[in-house]
């Protein structure tokens, strides 16, 4: 099954190069992570490959296919499917009308709609506020003038491989200025044991040249939950980029997490630092050093 | 089962060594390009390569040789309903704190004179930056200065935004790289297909 898979990527990922509105990428994610500064462990984080195929007909774009291709070294055989990044469809309305996505995406939820967290080495709220980032479903998305709109309905936490049916569904209306980018996004889905679980999330994105400052505070019921985080990028030295964050989520524990990376681009390759300080049950201190070979 | 994992990523980069690519993306392509033709109503996404001897052209117009991981370009043909009415090319270029991207609407008008469409800079915007001097960069007094100019113009008399010298230069880099990408892989093939 697998052979047939790989097989079957492969030969479209040849055959692709044969017309015009394909774009290919990848990249190779190697980290080297050192944990209290004791235990040490070298992975391959993630190696993906993108694939984005456009079909046009005489008006414009109407169609989008993205397939994104993982693979870590901490995958289990058994999860080869379950571990799939991105993949679905848009259908492209005509300009200023909604387009309709279907598959495996981000759902429109706060910080994750705007700030892209892929390769980041510091932890992201929405793990702890919502417990998850990528569902498979369908979204209807659009822009009104200044405005955005997000409405999305999917089928559950860990739909791969544990479906839990709890259907969420999330919504988001932003704004996008030059001077500001934010959201209100709420989400609901029916939770087998605890009811109805409700979040509501503020989310904001402000340059403050050469700085950038995101935040985003959420709320929630069943489980019970509050908590805000916030990002500062900052330009560092010979051309290396900075970002500093701090979160804290509280529920039946008090979590908090703080952190800084440095990165630096230098062509085909960004080379990275990270220290990550989390506080729950124990503290617990990380450092990681990251290599990225983008493709 | 670790050689099924290394037939994977065996597979993953060879095909990435044969079809690597680095395009700067059009982050906002539907609420742009009501600024750059305010009569679109859609457009079409075509991906470029170049041949050796097309990138040769291209570095040696531009006199400066082209990024690494720039290996295709992304066209983005502009259409008012299925008549096509202008071009959007996108480039990333580094400024003085960070990337600078810039997005160039190209429309064309017959030359009498040389019997040929002259394409030139009907509009253009910055779509992202963390400059210090973004305002001034943004305004329509520094971006108004490169209507009209075309694959032939000089750049030298454009204004430069004080204090941020650099990042000008750059963009006006930016610009000229994405003129003359589009002569070469776009002007010059379709005149050689003639």
């Amino acid at each position: 099954m697998k052979y047939r898979f790989i097989l079957l990527i492969c030969s479209l990922l040849f055959s692709t190069t044969l017309f015009g509105a394909v774009d290919i990428n990848g990249a190779i994610d190697t980290r080297l992570e050192i944990t209290d500064f004791k235990d040490m462990m070298y992975s391959l984080h993630g190696a993906e490959l993108n694939i984005k195929y456009t079909y046009a007909n005489e008006g414009g774009d109407r169609l989008l296919a993205f397939i994104q291709i993982p693979y870590s070294t901490h995958y289990k055989s058994d999860m080869f499917l379950e571990h799939f990044g991105d993949a679905y469809l848009i259908v492209k309305g005509s300009l200023k009308q909604p387009n309709i996505r279907i598959g495996r995406f981000d759902i429109p939820f706060g910080l994750i709609k705007t700030f892209d967290s892929h390769t980041t080495l510091l932890p992201q709220l929405f793990d702890k506020s919502l417990g998850l980032k990528k569902d498979i479903g369908a979204e209807v998305f659009g822009f009104y003038k200044m405005f955005t709109y997000d409405v999305s309905f999917t089928q559950g936490f860990n739909s791969f491989d544990m479906p839990r049916n709890d259907k969420p569904i999330t919504a988001r209306i932003g704004i996008e200025t030059d001077a500001i980018k934010g959201g209100v996004s709420y989400l609901n889905a029916t939770h087998s044991t605890d009811g109805e679980m409700k979040r509501i999330s503020i989310d904001f994105e402000k340059n403050i040249n050469p700085f950038v400052v995101r935040g985003e505070a959420v709320l929630g019921k069943y489980p019970d939950g509050k908590g805000f985080s916030v990002m500062l990028d900052f330009p560092f030295f010979f051309g290396i980029e900075g970002m500093g964050s701090g979160l804290l989520w509280k529920d039946n524990t008090n979590y908090q997490a703080y952190g800084i990376e440095l990165r630096k681009d230098i062509s085909f390759l960004t080379i990275g630092i990270g220290f990550t300080q989390t506080k729950e049950i124990a503290n617990k201190n990380q450092l990681v050093f990251q290599t990225i070979i983008k493709i | 089962m670790k050689i099924k994992y290394k037939l994977y990523i065996g597979s993953l980069l060879l095909a990435i060594n044969f079809l690597f690519a680095g395009v700067c993306i059009w982050r906002f392509p539907d609420k742009d390009i009501q600024t750059l033709f305010s009569k679109a109503t859609g457009y079409k996404t075509e991906v470029l390569t170049y041949s050796k001897p097309e990138r040769v052209k291209i570095e040696s117009l531009l006199g400066a040789k082209l990024d690494d991981d720039e290996t295709q370009f992304n066209f983005y043909r502009i259409y008012k309903d299925t008549t096509k009415i202008g071009l959007v090319l996108t480039h990333s270029v580094k400024g003085q704190y960070g990337a600078i991207e810039v997005v160039v609407g190209l429309g064309s008008k017959f030359d009498s004179a040389t019997k040929s469409n002259k394409v030139f800079i009907k509009n253009l915007l910055i779509q992202r930056d963390r400059e210090v001097k973004s305002k001034d960069l943004r305004s329509s007094k520094f971006l108004d200065q490169f209507i009209g100019k075309t694959v032939k113009s000089k750049f030298d008399n454009i204004t430069l935004v004080s204090g941020a010298e650099k990042s000008t230069q750059a963009i006006i880099f930016s610009v000229r790289k994405l003129l003359i990408v589009q002569k070469v892989l776009d002007q010059e093939r379709v005149k050689q297909n003639k």
